[in-house]
């Protein structure tokens, strides 16, 4: 059931666009342009401003290619951290890792009249994954029958992830070559590596490790022309 | 453009209600894992037996008895707790007459953090089972892994 969802959400995101172009080419107004217009740096802001606020959090750069002003192939990096104990469980959780995503962003704002928009609206599609450590240390578990207690005391489990995302951003140009954008993200995880005594809480560059979430992020985007 | 606002409103409506799917937490909220028991005649694994003796059912807990299950009749089947740090649990089946068997459980405890909110989590895998014949015959493993599904892990066999 959840890959479906998230298949069809890709789906209505991806194909929609297509359905566009196609009408628009048997009216033989415009054509999709598929040219090598450069590349772009990108850095995240947002998960340095979140990591004030919460005891984990994220943050990472970008680089994308820019294929006639509408489908954008992208490759991000980061790195997501944790370290949290808590308050009713007294269980102590910690991880620091890298992550990576790969995939593309759509500009649904790109027309034949206004090929390369102020303001531009893009459908997002990620692959992510990560492979990192973590510890984990509980209180000990007391047996109420036969007595005894026991607890656990994990250092550098290794787990691994990965995932899907779909989503949108908004994208505006402030100056010549510079951007500011943020993009809302659905998350589903595909994967995920257990340990035999553990499992992963926080995932590097996902967040909490339920079957799907949400994220997001603010970026500064410095374009890099090639024409 | 008529037809694009159409097209990005119905997007993100889709996306607003595939979103509205939070995702959960793999995890279970019981505590304790029961060792699952079923009793049959012996040759018959298929059907339950309703044991016609009167049953008392202790745990052998540092050197004492701990009745879990007392003078029943006409029982098929038990549920019992397993030791979160021995490896081998002793169970003590007493029937009229002063007549005892015994029953001893040799497992692994897997002790396992699911999440900080849903905490930890005992269960038990079965390694092997060691017990007298007065009036079991067998006994046998069905499923080594002690969860908290309903699945039976031992079958005992009962002299006719």
């Amino acid at each position: 059931m959840r890959m479906l969802r998230y298949f069809l959400l890709s789906s209505i995101l991806l194909a929609a666009p297509l359905f566009i172009n196609a009408q628009e080419n048997e009216e033989g107004k415009k054509r999709i342009s598929f040219s090598f217009n450069g590349i772009s740096l990108s850095a995240d802001v947002f998960g340095l401003a979140y990591s004030l606020l919460d005891s984990y959090s994220s943050s990472e750069a970008s680089l994308e290619a820019n294929i006639g002003n509408r489908i954008y192939p992208i490759v991000e990096a980061g790195y997501g951290w944790c370290n949290t104990t808590d308050e009713t469980t007294e269980i102590h959780y910690k991880t620091a890792a890298p992550y990576f995503r790969v995939g593309l962003n759509y500009n649904f704002s790109t027309t034949r009249e206004n090929p390369d928009p102020k303001y531009s609206i893009f459908g997002i599609a990620r692959y992510g994954f990560t492979m990192c450590k973590y510890d984990v240390k509980t209180p000990p578990v007391t047996d109420p029958i036969w007595g005894g207690s026991t607890a656990l005391d994990l250092t550098g489990v290794k787990g691994r992830a990965s995932w899907a995302e779909v989503g949108v951003g908004i994208r505006v140009k402030i100056a010549k070559f510079f951007h500011m954008g943020w993009t809302i993200r659905y998350k589903a995880r595909i994967n995920q590596k257990k340990g035999p005594n553990s499992q992963l809480w926080y995932i590097p560059g996902y967040g909490i490790n339920k079957s799907t979430g949400f994220g997001g992020t603010y970026n500064f985007i410095f374009e890099i022309p090639f024409k | 453009m008529k037809g694009k606002g159409i097209i990005y409103t119905l997007l993100l409506a889709c996306a607003a209600m595939l979103a509205g799917c939070d995702g959960g937490y793999d995890c279970y909220l019981e505590n304790i894992a029961y060792n699952r028991i079923g009793f049959y005649k012996t040759g018959n694994a298929e059907q339950k037996y309703d044991f016609p003796e009167e049953l008392t059912v202790s745990l052998l807990v540092n050197g004492r008895d701990s009745i879990v299950v007392n003078h029943i009749k006409n029982a098929d089947a038990l549920q019992l707790p397993m030791s979160y740090t021995n490896t081998c649990d002793t169970i003590v089946f007493s029937y009229s007459n002063n007549i005892d068997d015994t029953i001893r459980f040799y497992h692994e405890n897997i002790l396992f953090y699911q999440s900080m909110e849903c905490g930890t989590i005992i269960y038990h895998r079965l390694d092997s089972i060691r017990h007298t014949k007065r009036f079991i015959d067998s006994v046998a493993i069905v499923n080594d892994y002690v969860k908290f599904e309903a699945n039976e892990n031992v079958k005992i066999f009962f002299i006719e």
